[in-house]
């Protein structure tokens, strides 16, 4: 370091330290000019912008540090700014405050002078808009609170340059400490960083009080609202309202929409798609394929986009007014007040969209057991393939009141996760300790019109992508299997679908799907490829029909007279037994294939044993138990 | 005498949002979200959006339908 007195021309390093997006930058750019370059921080692929700064009476060599809010680093980037600044390498820190964000730049501040005990200046950006918001600090009073020199600065204009330049000369000849700070109870300690941030955020208090308008204390409607809704006991009724009230809109909404999508695959799509194949003198089989196999299943799962529009609508709305995420707080409370883990929410909730990147988030929670066990329930949340299956059911045997059935499968899901999540807090995961969970929320606001089209819009789109890609391959490999003949000797690709692979596999399963009153094969056969994916479902109950018979029937004709059948004339015990297998029977591959990545072998073959095992006597219980009534 | 860290903190922990803990106790917002921003660094707050960023890829059907997904699927 340099020691020159300082009427004389002296050299020193400077480094210029700030939180991102503070005009740091713009400040290096102006004091440095052309005479910058960029070299990588030491060890690593970050890069530094060094520069020289030149003024009457020094030459300094200028670093801009990568922009960080604290010193500790959740980047590389920030950790090279928390790194350089506690290395120590430097003569002197240019600390840049944002007036319109005080409290985080006097944050960082306070580590700097805590990790350090070289010399610090503040230069605070931003005055202008500070003071259009009326939020803009008392320099003067700002610079007392501090005890080191205080500048205001300009990084586009350069106003405040010079008194910079003038500010580090003197600084570096007579160091001043910033006052306040104390490194023993400041300095961030591994070992007691909660206390350090206490003790700093007092400080930061203590100087904002000082140097900043005083900001009335009141409480919004908003503030009162939320005391209500956040609590379990208003908060969980509110939500389950809110809840039944989207799927009332959705189901009642969207059934004409649903029959006419329907109709037009049926019809005039099926008639083309079949007087194109027969201009072409295409086989009979690709006929086949191509009209009752693919056509009819993916048709039928294209059938849902109106109501999934309607649905993601709802949700857009609701997710964009800020609501969605209290809702993880009202369950937080309600989840660890049955002891299980309040962060565990965040993965669940995702699941109710998808169970997949629902298994990834789990890497939020801190410890492998409670990856673990959430992992293990988030198969449990129904996903939103799992939605059409419900939706079709619901609509064919409970149409009256479809959005309140559907609604009750949501409720089901989180029960089930509820007593999946105790059963195993008191065998297999005893070792667990709970953690709450605090969620900085964000404010309630109105939604965006654009957003919510455009998230609805995506939505969509990924729905009828996944109809048109993972489904079409599925129905077509159905096909093919419904082509392979087993017995009866028929040829291949001209087989009676009960003679096929397909139809012998799944008659030897149907029997014991008897005791939930669906001992049928083709209700089997929809279960077992919804294992590959939990869409393909209905497209393979449509296809299997479909391949059966040229009638006019809809879907829901056949499965009302299959179920009624099987169920001897209880057929809504027996609709209702198969979505709550449904719901639980096994996850789809790809979940499993994440929960073994995860988890290994293991976990995951006992977690899927216990879901089938579970919920195969569920299934039972709701078909016996409504027989009964 | 309570810090005002672990007032802040007391606060989100019953659910209300930075800007409304900075309402109600008379502190700027920028200071009730410097707390929580610090307490995440710190591992006891999470965001509500923390889960995101898990899906395999950002137009896949993982965020169709996600409660998480604030901006659809390109959050995700």
């Amino acid at each position: 370091m340099s020691t020159a007195p300082p009427t004389s021309r002296r050299t020193a390093t400077v480094m210029l330290v700030g939180n991102p997006n503070v005009g740091k930058s713009t400040v290096f750019n102006h004091l440095t000019r052309a005479r910058q370059r960029v070299v990588n921080a030491p060890g690593t692929t970050v890069t530094l912008a060094q520069g020289t700064w030149t003024t009457p009476t020094l030459t300094a060599t200028l670093i801009d540090l990568p922009g960080t809010y604290s010193l500790i680093a959740r980047s590389p980037d920030e950790l090279v700014a928390a790194d350089a600044v506690t290395g120590g390498d430097y003569d002197l820190a240019v600390v840049v405050l944002d007036a319109t964000a005080l409290s985080r730049s006097l944050y960082l501040l306070g580590q700097v002078a805590a990790a350090h005990p070289g010399p610090l200046i503040a230069a605070v950006t931003m005055m202008d808009l500070a003071r259009s918001r009326g939020i803009a600090p008392d320099l003067d009073a700002l610079a007392q609170a501090l005890g080191i020199p205080t500048i205001a600065l300009n990084g586009r204009s350069g106003a405040g340059a010079d008194s910079l330049a003038q500010a580090v000369t003197t600084t570096l000849a007579h160091p001043t400490r910033v006052t306040g700070i104390d490194p023993a109870r400041h300095r961030a300690d591994p070992a007691h960083p909660l206390e350090c941030a206490e003790n700093l955020f007092d400080w930061v208090h203590g100087v904002l009080e000082a140097a900043q308008p005083p900001v009335a204390a009141r409480r919004t409607l908003t503030d009162h609202l939320d005391r209500i809704l956040l609590t379990p006991w208003a908060g969980i009724p509110v939500f389950l309202a809110v809840v039944w009230g989207v799927f009332q809109l959705t189901t009642s909404v969207a059934t004409s929409l649903m029959d006419a999508v329907t109709g037009f695959m049926a019809g005039p799509v099926a008639d083309a798609l079949t007087k194109v194949l027969t201009w072409l003198h295409a086989p009979q089989w690709l006929t086949s394929l191509s009209v009752d196999g693919a056509l009819s299943g993916v048709g039928t799962v294209l059938s849902f986009v109106p109501l999934m529009a309607i649905m993601f609508a709802a949700v857009a709305v609701l997710e964009g007014s800020g609501y969605l995420a209290r809702v993880a707080v009202v369950a937080d409370r309600a989840m660890r007040a049955l002891g299980l883990d309040g962060r565990a929410m965040l993965p669940l909730i995702v699941g109710f969209g998808c169970n997949v990147p629902a298994l990834a988030a789990t890497a939020v929670l801190p410890h492998a057991r409670q990856r673990l066990l959430t992992g293990l329930l988030v198969p449990l949340t129904t996903c939103t393939a799992r939605l059409a299956i419900y939706l079709m059911l619901a609509h064919t045997f409970i149409p009256d009141h479809a959005g309140t059935v559907v609604f009750a499968m949501y409720v089901a899901a989180i029960v089930l996760v509820i007593v999946w999540g105790l059963i195993a807090r008191h065998t297999v995961m005893r070792d667990i300790t709970p953690e709450p969970l605090v969620i900085a929320l964000p404010d309630y606001q109105l939604p965006h019109l654009r957003t919510v089209g455009l998230g609805v819009w995506t939505r969509v789109a990924s729905f009828v992508t996944k109809a048109g890609t993972v489904i079409m391959m599925a129905v077509v490999a159905l096909w093919a299997v419904q082509a392979i003949p087993v017995h009866g000797g028929h040829r291949l690709g001209d087989v009676p679908i009960e003679d096929s692979v397909y139809g012998v596999v799944s008659e030897s399963v149907a029997p014991a799907l008897e005791p939930m009153g669906l001992n049928n094969w083709r209700v089997s056969a929809a279960l077992i490829s919804g294992v590959a994916a939990k869409e393909v479902v209905i497209g393979a109950l449509a296809q299997s029909y479909a391949l059966d018979g040229s009638d006019d029937a809809t879907l829901s004709d056949h499965l009302r007279a299959t179920i009624t059948d099987t169920s001897n004339s209880h057929p809504t015990a027996a609709a209702l037994a198969l979505m709550v297998f449904s719901l639980s029977y096994l996850p789809c591959l790809a979940t499993m294939a994440e929960q073994r990545r995860l988890f290994g072998w293991r976990w995951t073959a006992l977690a899927g044993g216990a879901q089938l095992t579970g919920s195969y006597l569920l299934a039972i219980a709701v078909f016996q138990v409504g027989v009964a009534l | 005498m309570t810090s005002v860290f672990g007032t802040v903190m007391e606060r989100l922990s019953a659910g209300q949002s930075p800007r409304s803990v900075a309402r109600e106790l008379g502190i700027s917002v920028d200071l009730a979200q410097a707390v929580a921003a610090e307490a995440g660094r710190l591992g006891l707050t999470v965001t509500a959006d923390a889960a995101c960023g898990t899906c395999a890829t950002p137009r896949s059907l993982a965020c169709a339908g996600c409660p998480m997904a604030s901006r659809g699927p390109a959050s995700g």
